[in-house]
């Protein structure tokens, strides 16, 4: 079993269960440009990613 | 396990600059009621008022028109269809954020203006660009210009007695650091929460201002408002998204860094601009157009459309 993780429409893959901190830094994905969404429902940084688990890194930044 | 600070059950965002984690139906109340103390702070409109909307089919306007709608607000919506397509893989952008904008007004049935470039215009913000950059830039000067040209003129003869946009407080703080790189102290003047008509200009409000990006963004995820996530095709490389970034970085290691920038400066900028300088604003108006421009002959607008 691994953790799917989606950011900007390519899927990325941890074998290990972790916090969304921790995926974010592994990803070098900002926190603070990022959302993390699993199955619709907004995650905090400390919440744990499990086996199984499909989730969206969604990038806030906006703008040109 | 976070929890929201109201109710104590599962916090779904924190905000660490406010020292503060919510769940989403704490959320969903807290952002429109900051939004509205937002609007009264800086006296933007009243509920008397009938607001026109700027639309792009991003999270930001979508939010904006949610929240002000939710607020008890009487609203108009305006698009402008920029025709643009991504130069790479030649999807249409500007479609998939009309698809969008046009979704959430029939949903809630609202009036929405489109105005649509090739149509009135003759060509698309891409065919501008090749014709008079022969597509060597980028073309977000000219979409600046078009978009400022044609939202004045809607609101004005619209009679609306005020246009608000979705900037939010990443955009503002970004916009004030360019400008504070480069000194342009006629822009840092300009740049307020809300800017008043005068000489031919619209009303305009920001009543995102105060919010991060990450909260308008969080607000129209929780609310279910299909929203354009893709950024625009030419914003790759961008000097506002570069500071963003930037900014953002500042962020992570001094939480509040970003409000602290922007609102601080908003109290600096009685001081700074109370007296000694008025902003340099346009006496002439354009012989075809009638907007404002500083020359007395075709404003910028229309010596861009009208070598069509």
């Amino acid at each position: 079993m691994t953790i799917t993780i989606i950011v900007r429409k390519k899927e990325h893959t941890l074998e290990k269960e972790t916090s969304v901190m921790r995926a974010m830094e592994l990803l070098e994905v900002s926190p603070q440009a990022h959302l993390a969404v699993r199955e619709g429902k907004l995650l905090t940084e400390d919440d744990r990613l499990y086996h199984g688990d499909v989730v969206k890194f969604v990038s806030v930044i906006s703008g040109g | 396990m976070m929890k929201c600070k109201k109710c104590g059950e599962r916090a779904s965002i924190k905000m660490t600059q406010h020292n503060m984690a919510l769940c989403q139906e704490h959320f969903l109340d807290w952002l429109p009621q900051h939004t509205q103390r937002t609007i009264e702070k800086f006296r933007m409109f009243t509920p008397d008022d009938k607001v026109l909307v700027a639309v792009s089919g991003g999270k930001d306007s979508l939010a904006l028109w949610d929240v002000l709608l939710g607020l008890g607000y009487r609203t108009d919506g305006i698009y402008i269809d920029l025709g643009i397509t991504d130069p790479q893989s030649g999807l249409p952008y500007s479609a998939k954020s009309k698809k969008y904008s046009l979704q959430f007004a029939e949903q809630h049935n609202l009036n929405l203006h489109i105005v649509d470039m090739k149509q009135e215009y003759g060509e698309t913000i891409t065919e501008i660009n090749h014709r008079v950059r022969h597509g060597r830039q980028k073309p977000c000067s000219i979409c600046g210009l078009v978009k400022r040209h044609i939202l004045n003129e809607v609101t004005r003869e619209g009679g609306y007695p005020v246009l608000v946009t979705g900037h939010n407080l990443d955009d503002e703080a970004a916009t004030l650091f360019g400008n504070t790189l480069t000194w342009t102290v006629d822009l840092l003047q300009r740049q307020a929460p809300l800017l008043p008509a005068m000489s031919g200009f619209a009303r305009k409000a920001k009543p995102f201002c105060k919010l991060y990006e990450r909260e308008t963004a969080a607000y129209a995820l929780m609310r279910n408002i299909a929203y354009v996530y893709e950024e625009c095709p030419f914003a790759g490389g961008a000097r506002t998204i570069q500071h963003k970034k930037l900014l953002n970085q500042l962020e992570k290691r001094s939480p509040g860094t970003k409000m602290q920038f922007y609102g601080n400066f908003l109290k600096a900028r009685e001081e700074l601009f109370a007296v000694e300088r008025q902003p340099i604003l346009p006496e002439e108006h354009c012989p075809v157009c009638g907007q404002p421009t500083h020359s007395g002959q075709l404003c910028a607008f229309c010596r861009l459309v009208g070598k069509m």
